[in-house]
């Protein structure tokens, strides 16, 4: 297996009370988020060092969980710090800004900045996404394909082009620079729904899941495997990426008691669960995806409620060295996933973090990397 | 509105063609393999809102004889006189469907006196045919999807006799004009035109492969190439209000085109 370490600049906790979203940005203290930046810049060298197959980061808005609203402009300070690992931009929300490319360009920019190391994620975002540019969620999935197609047009036709599409319009395209990977750099779509499984089979490219559980994500992963087969294709192991918390302790007694006490307390980044209920139920998922409906209709009622049933449900891998291997075989068996996108920041503490992310890099990916 | 068939004398053919519009630019339409578009589509009309249209049916499709051509330069030769009578002493802007695209090319570069511009759409000539294909022809609903893709722009599908002389014009385009060395004289001389040209591609074309497209932009010095997304190898009919917007746009601003001017 291969391991990729998520990295999004988190602000950390706020001052803020109660669980909302977006997040008042007068809780935004200039100090914090100095050291936020501060932190992110040593952590993804340190991580680079350590032997991670990617660093990953990826756009959202309108929160302190994530201080990349512009995700390129993280990734570009990424490209000066990891020298090594490829930077995995997981990704841009493609169909929100209006104009695909422009994030054609940024993204080739990243594969020259960084030796041609990107790795491409184009997404669509989660359903709450679609409340910071105003864009009618009904749209997502049409919007999502045109600005696909404008992209990948963008980086590979050799010769000046206009667009006149249902909702992008150009007359003139001709990016500077092309990525240096050919014919592009490696793509993910995001893959929860049924209908992105499908789109990622036919074009062909890999699939991540996350903010999902082990039974969904295995359940999408086996449908995404189907459909390649029927497009005549086989995905390689590292084309299913499946993100998820980790924290590694020096046994599973401490791990568990850095991680326990998080659960029945609201994280920073909440508040979230309302707005996606009211984006889903506006037309965000397609037809053949109830499941996932239903799902975003009651998305806190869906959260574990303990340590065990986490562990349990896979969304979250908590433990000692040898622990965490288990779990992570139990992963790989259960969703085929050869890419897990790791994110290291449950336990609160930055000392703690550090240590977990040696501890996983050190006395678990040399025999993880054997699965 | 309704369009009716005229008839016009030009250098010794009797042209049969359609007429929209009373104003504004000239704007000669040359359809493409299958002859005259259907009547019921909407396309003639929108593009005659702000300029004259003029939809000759080419000699040897429809009720326009072949005459004496043998070649498409005669072709485009008869059609040049067709303009001279139908609007004396003018410029015209020459839209070209598929199969159009050669005749259109080649008119331009016999007579540029005659050409303001040239708008190439799904321009067909640069296609490699590779015979008939392995499961046999395609039905006609098909075929139709094809062309035109799902929501044709048409006020109700083809009659039957419509569809028997689309049949029957793409036939005798194919007998008389297939080219087996791939026009390899006109891609040499696509350079000698300086007109501006617009190059319209069908995102979803099943007909023809976009790499047939580019020899026009790569050889021709004012190529401007737009990709309808979406849209069917019709263009006029499976992307009607785009391709309409398109054309007038170039037709009514030439170089200004790529400008966006709201």
């Amino acid at each position: 297996m291969k391991f990729s370490v998520f990295n999004g600049m988190p602000y950390g906790r706020t001052r803020m009370p109660g669980n909302k979203w977006p997040v008042p940005n007068q809780y935004f203290e200039p100090e914090q988020a100095r050291r936020a930046v501060a932190a992110c810049l040593e952590e993804v060298a340190m991580e680079d060092e350590l032997g991670f197959d990617w660093i990953a980061c990826a756009e959202h808005h309108y929160s302190p969980f994530n201080l990349a609203p512009n995700v390129t402009v993280l990734a570009s300070a990424l490209t000066q710090n990891v020298k090594r690992a490829k930077i995995a931009i997981l990704g841009a929300l493609i169909p929100l800004t209006g104009n695909p490319v422009r994030i054609a360009e940024e993204y080739a920019m990243i594969d020259n900045l960084s030796g041609g190391r990107l790795v491409a994620g184009l997404l669509r975002g989660a359903p709450y996404e679609y409340l910071v540019y105003n864009v009618n969620p009904a749209e997502s999935r049409t919007r999502f394909e045109e600005a696909w197609d404008l992209i990948i047009k963008a980086w590979t036709d050799r010769m000046p082009f206009g667009w006149e599409g249902k909702y992008y319009h150009y007359r003139n395209v001709s990016i500077w620079p092309r990525p240096l990977q050919e014919p592009t750099p490696p793509i993910y779509v995001s893959g929860s729904s049924r209908e992105s499984g499908e789109f990622a089979a036919r074009k062909k490219v890999g699939l991540g899941l996350a903010f999902t559980n082990m039974p969904l994500a295995a359940e999408a992963a086996k449908h995404y495997r189907a459909k390649c087969a029927e497009h005549g294709w086989e995905p390689k192991a590292e084309q299913i990426i499946y993100q998820l918390p980790i924290h590694v302790g020096e046994t599973d007694e401490q791990a568990f008691d850095t991680v326990r006490p998080m659960f029945g307390h609201t994280m920073p980044a909440g508040g979230l669960s309302d707005m996606n209920r009211l984006v889903a139920t506006s037309g965000f998922f397609g037809k053949g995806d109830t499941n996932l409906l239903a799902r975003f209709k009651d998305l806190s009622g869906d959260e574990p409620r303990s340590l065990e049933e986490a562990l349990e449900r896979g969304t979250m891998i908590v433990g000692g060295p040898k622990t965490v291997l288990q779990q992570i075989k139990r992963l790989n068996q259960e969703i085929g996933c050869g890419m897990l996108n790791l994110i290291f920041d449950r336990s609160g503490a930055p000392d703690k973090k550090r240590r977990s992310i040696e501890l996983f890099a050190k006395e678990v990916m040399p025999a993880a990397r054997e699965i | 509105m309704s369009i009716s068939d005229k008839f016009i004398d030009a250098g010794g053919i009797k042209f049969q063609y359609r007429e929209v519009g009373e104003s504004g630019k000239i704007i000669v339409f040359l359809h493409g393999a299958g002859g005259q578009s259907p009547k019921a589509s909407r396309f003639p009309a929108m593009l005659g809102e702000r300029h004259r249209v003029l939809i000759p049916s080419r000699p040897g499709f429809d009720q326009t004889p072949i005459g004496d051509c043998k070649t498409q330069q005669d072709v485009a030769a008869a059609v040049a006189k067709f303009i001279a009578v139908a609007a004396p002493g003018l410029k015209v802007h020459l839209v070209a469907q598929s199969a159009g695209g050669a005749i259109a090319c080649w008119l331009t570069i016999q007579h540029p006196e005659l050409v303001e511009s040239l708008v190439l759409s799904a321009p067909a000539a640069f296609a490699v045919r590779h015979g008939p294909p392995s499961g046999g022809p395609p039905s006609l609903a098909e075929m139709a999807k094809r062309l035109y893709g799902e929501e044709p722009a048409w006020d109700s599908a083809p009659s039957e006799e419509e569809k028997q002389q689309t049949g029957k014009n793409a036939q005798a385009n194919m007998a008389r004009f297939a080219s087996p060395d791939a026009h390899a004289e006109l891609k040499a001389r696509l350079g000698e035109i300086k007109v501006p040209v617009l190059l319209l591609v069908a995102g979803a074309d099943q007909m023809i492969p976009e790499e047939a497209m580019k020899p026009y932009q790569e050889l021709i010095p004012q190529c401007t190439r737009i990709i309808v997304y979406g849209a069917a190898h019709e263009l006029p009919i499976s992307a009607a209000a785009t391709w309409v917007k398109l054309v007038a746009d170039f037709v009514d601003r030439g170089e200004y085109f790529v400008v966006n001017m709201g």
